[in-house]
């Protein structure tokens, strides 16, 4: 009567992962101004809410990891969020053999748990974007309105500059609830 | 009486549908249907068809729009009025074999179960275009159109492209060597070519208006993608052609078509509401900028009828420029702000904002 023996091998899988996911728009400046003097105005307003500049870029990174980016000269505003994970998974692969060594059992196995591994490294990977993801929608609607903010006040500002090379401003109105801004100019 | 075997009646059964003389049901289980085709037509068969094709596919070219009178300009810059025939002379359509090929290959093969694509090495002709551009509305009709898409005879057809994106984007968006900066050229330089674009122009509106309202029901992000994408390259091929050869009144379809969209409800969703959340955010964004990818063209050829407005009663291109801006009252100021806005909202920041209250809808 032949023996019944049993195969088993393990294999390991380390791997970096790192998943982004992200948006880009475009703000919508008006430019009442100079384009260079309306940038200027912008990048303070941006300021205020703690983005940092950097030349044409100005640059905020928010405690969930979020980075926003607007980008003065082109007057885009990108939106992103990465994860990184170091992957360290094992999986055991066995089955039962008539001869004690089996070469070709062996590597049957082998095979089978490599690819294993990598179907679980790929669920793992999709499960690291889809929390990325889930992350900035709930961030994007708190995000437009305080840059929408941002960009009604440095048009605001811009108004009352032009406003002010136009002649001598003798009244300014602002409405905070509607947004509307009156501005009357003796010319 | 003439006889003909029945393989070449279901060849000739096929020329009949898709010039329009038999229904797209009576038609569609031949479509769906495989049937051994012998090496060749006998010649009655081959008469037979090419009486249909030659007297058919005029006919079906003056239905689908050509017997309107419309304005058009000439190759002088010259605007002229009237049906198809009466401004122009009648188009030469010749059909190589490639015609005879499409129509075999339509009888003969079961379009939704077979692999086999058509394809074919040499140029087609003016008319071999328009067959295979009716052969597109044909199967698209029976539903049988996903052999059309990666089939490389159609993907090759730039008149293809250009009424049924939609169709060959099944694929996936056209590589350049299957459209190119001068594969729009021989529909806008003059001659038959631009006869036949102008008589589509109709056709051209019906077609990516219903585009427009199907993305709605779109799932997947990649599939809006290729479709946007490839919308995007045909109208900007189309446009620098349109250019090139002072013939900008031959994308007057674009204004058209905003123009019948902008009058309906212009809700974003309309647009977008069924694609997956599922997908990644940046992913989904390439969706939403590809599902405005009309309103896209809409913005260049805006900045056309911007530039007429400027000019003068003594410039060359005044005649066009006046009919530029007669096509572009149906849309006017109003509905292309509106547009803009529908546009603005497809590319907003928080347009993929966490919605609680908006579940994802099951694909209709």
């Amino acid at each position: 009567m032949s023996r019944a023996y049993r195969i088993a091998v393990s294999e390991t899988l380390r791997r970096h992962v790192k998943v982004e996911d992200g948006v880009q728009t475009q703000l919508e400046l008006l430019h009442v101004l100079a384009a260079e003097r309306m940038r200027e105005i912008l990048a303070a307003e941006l300021a205020e809410l703690g983005f940092e500049r950097d030349g044409q870029v100005c640059r905020r990174v928010d405690e969930d990891g979020v980075e926003v980016t607007v980008d003065l000269d082109a007057g885009t505003v990108t939106v992103k969020l990465a994860a990184e994970e170091e992957l360290d998974m094992t999986a055991r692969e066995s089955a039962a053999s008539t001869r004690a060594a089996n070469p070709e059992l062996e590597e049957q196995l082998r095979q089978r748990a490599q690819e294993r591994l990598e179907r679980r490294a790929d669920a793992r990977t999709e499960r690291m974007r889809e929390e990325v993801t889930a992350t900035l929608e709930k961030k994007l609607r708190d995000l437009r309105a305080e840059l929408d903010g941002a960009v009604n006040r440095a048009t605001g500002a811009a108004l009352k500059e032009k406003a002010a090379e136009l002649g001598e401003i003798e009244e300014i109105t602002e409405d905070d609830e509607t947004g509307s801004l009156t501005i009357r100019v003796r010319v | 009486m003439k006889r003909v075997a029945a393989s070449e009646h279901r060849v000739l059964s096929v020329a009949r549908a898709l010039v329009g003389q038999i229904g797209a049901d009576a038609i569609e289980p031949v479509l769906r249907s495989s049937y051994a085709m012998p090496p060749k037509l006998g010649s009655t068969a081959m008469a037979l068809l090419e009486q249909t094709l030659r007297a058919g596919v005029v006919l079906a070219l003056c239905r689908r729009g050509g017997w309107r009178r419309v304005e058009h300009a000439d190759a002088e810059g010259e605007v002229r009025r009237g049906r198809m025939w009466q401004r122009h002379g009648p188009p030469a359509l010749r059909f190589s074999p490639m015609s005879v090929q499409l129509c075999r290959w339509l009888a003969g093969e079961a379009l939704v179960t077979s692999g086999a694509t058509l394809s074919w090495r040499g140029k087609p002709t003016l008319g071999d275009q328009l067959l295979l551009y009716l052969a597109c509305d044909l199967t698209l009709a029976c539903d049988v159109s996903r052999r059309v898409a990666v089939s490389p005879a159609f993907r090759r057809s730039p008149l293809c492209w250009l009424g049924f994106p939609d169709v060959l984007s099944a694929g996936e968006a056209p590589e350049a060597r299957e459209l190119d900066a001068s594969s729009f050229d021989p529909f806008v330089a003059g001659g038959d070519g631009v006869v036949v674009l102008e008589a589509l122009q109709d056709d051209l509106v019906a077609r990516w208006t219903r585009i427009e309202r199907l993305k709605g029901r779109v799932r997947k992000p990649s599939a809006l993608i290729a479709l946007g994408e490839s919308q995007r390259r045909v109208l900007d091929l189309l446009m620098d052609s349109a250019e090139r050869y002072g013939r900008r009144d031959i994308c007057a379809f674009v204004i058209e078509a905003s123009a019948a969209l902008m009058r309906g409800p212009r809700d974003p969703a309309q647009w977008i509401g069924n694609l997956t959340r599922a997908a990644s955010l940046s992913e989904r964004q390439r969706a939403r900028e590809a599902a405005g990818a009309l309103l896209a063209g809409l913005e260049r050829v805006s900045s056309w009828v911007e530039g007429a407005r400027g000019t003068r009663f003594f410039d060359d291109d005044y005649a066009l420029s006046q009919l530029l801006l007669r096509r572009f009252e149906p849309l006017g100021p109003e509905g292309l702000s509106r547009a803009r806005a529908l546009r603005s909202q497809l590319s907003a920041l928080d347009a993929d904002a966490a919605d609680v209250s908006a579940p994802e809808q099951a694909p209709s």
